[in-house]
């Protein structure tokens, strides 16, 4: 290394960052991931929480209030509706869940089980990967109560997805969905392109039971298939989503495609 | 901790590991930004976000690089992006000495970076940023190419133009041959 190497290396710019750069950045990835605003003062706190009561008040008497006023007048199209923006409100508030063919994990062919993420009050977040060497994968991230119905779910897709292809193994999804007995909401995303109406009939899970299977092509990532139930639930039960986060699990069946960059 | 293990605890769930990839690269990825864009503000924002963005898509990170290489390389992105939003060239480019610093008492080593410092900051960006990456960062010219999305062979070449042209101006004040 000559005179001018050595100058130029010890003419480093060596700057200090202002403040605490880790603890800004780490909040920014909470508050843009979560969605929640991180309380940055101590009135914050009981701020929130007073609000949080009168939200909670609130919900709780409109939901009262629909169960006797309002449910028996709803059309299916109207409950259609009124899900497909619980969905939007529910994404909003972070209970529902967001994907794009840059998030699917390559990994090997296996199931990857995280621990609890971040939690809400009395749910936990969990992500997970399932993969079956790169042809089928399943992306899963939602709120469970109860990890080992979590660990049951992602085994039992990670069974089916070593057997069968993404076209026929839907409606296996659904009985074993229903074998579980967990309540779901599920999202089946097919990138980059309109479904075909084989496909639309594939995976639409429809039944009288669980109407609410729809096509939603507007996102960036293609088409995805919003499908959710529970065994036993009405779609009343979404009409307040605090009520249904307590039991929902959600999903998202997420089809690779050959220019996904790492699928070779 | 490693950087895998970080990044494996951070993809497991444990956020709290991705603190530790940010307290470990922050400050070197802002003096990186802040070379580019000669704004601290700037490349205090460019960093922060840098780390954001790497954490959305930390699942895409592919191990057989450098944690740091694939981080620099967002964080020139998003540099060069900011860049050309500005499209104007400023003319206090050139770095000022830190607040309180009495030129008359400046040591001649500390006169001497300065000088160079500013020099180098008279440099096309793109010699200024491989500069930076490779005498600064410790990047191999095979990270830097990957950083900057060039050829090897360009790093190289850019890396030479860019010490003749300090040499060129630095050789008179600095007696360097």
């Amino acid at each position: 290394m000559d005179r001018l190497d050595n100058l130029i290396k010890t003419s480093a710019t060596n700057l200090t960052p202002r403040d605490d750069a880790a603890t800004r950045v780490m909040r920014d990835i909470q508050k843009r991931r979560w969605g929640r605003l991180v309380p940055t003062s101590r009135f914050a706190l009981p701020m929130l929480a007073f609000l949080m009561s009168g939200l909670a008040l609130a919900g709780t008497a409109s939901y009262a209030y629909y169960q006797s006023n309002l449910r028996p007048a709803l059309s299916r199209a109207q409950l259609e509706q009124r899900v497909a923006r619980q969905i939007a409100a529910a994404r909003a508030n972070n209970v529902g869940l967001n994907i794009n063919e840059g998030e699917i994990p390559r990994e090997p062919a296996g199931i990857s089980l995280p621990s609890c993420e971040t939690t809400t009050a009395e749910l936990c977040m969990y992500n997970f990967g399932v993969t079956n060497g790169g042809e089928a994968i399943v992306v899963s991230e939602g709120y469970f109560a109860d990890e080992a119905k979590m660990r049951r779910l992602a085994e039992t897709l990670f069974a089916q997805t070593k057997q069968l292809n993404f076209a026929s193994r839907t409606p296996i999804y659904s009985k074993k969905i229903d074998a579980l007995n967990l309540p779901l909401l599920v999202q089946i995303s097919q990138d980059h392109r309109q479904p075909t109406a084989t496909e639309q009939a594939q995976l639409d899970l429809s039944t009288p039971d669980r109407p609410f299977g729809q096509w939603n092509c507007g996102s960036e990532s293609g088409c995805d298939l919003e499908y959710n139930y529970w065994p036993g639930a009405t779609v009343a039960d979404w009409s307040n989503w605090e009520l249904a986060s307590q039991h929902v699990h959600t999903l998202i069946l997420s089809k690779p495609t050959s220019d996904t960059p790492y699928i070779k | 901790m490693e950087d895998s293990y970080a990044i494996s605890a951070t993809l497991k769930g444990d956020i709290d590991s991705f603190e530790i990839l940010v307290n470990r690269y922050y400050r070197g990825l802002f003096n990186h930004l802040y070379v580019m864009v000669r704004d601290e503000s700037l490349a205090d924002d460019l960093a922060q976000e840098s780390f954001i963005q790497a954490f959305k898509a930390l699942r895409r990170y592919n191990p057989e690089y450098r944690f740091s290489t694939w981080l620099y390389r967002i964080g020139t992105n998003l540099a060069l992006k900011s860049l050309r939003k500005q499209r104007s060239i400023r003319l206090d480019d050139i770095p000022e000495l830190p607040d309180g610093h009495d030129p008359g008492k400046a040591t001649i080593v500390e006169q001497t970076e300065a000088q160079v410092r500013a020099a180098i900051a008279l440099l096309p960006l793109k010699y200024q940023t491989v500069i930076s990456l490779f005498y600064w960062h410790d990047q191999s010219y095979d990270e830097i190419a990957t950083t900057l999305s060039v050829p090897v062979g360009t790093i190289k070449t850019w890396l030479h133009r860019a010490k003749q042209a300090l040499k060129h101006s630095l050789e008179e004040s600095l007696w360097i041959d």
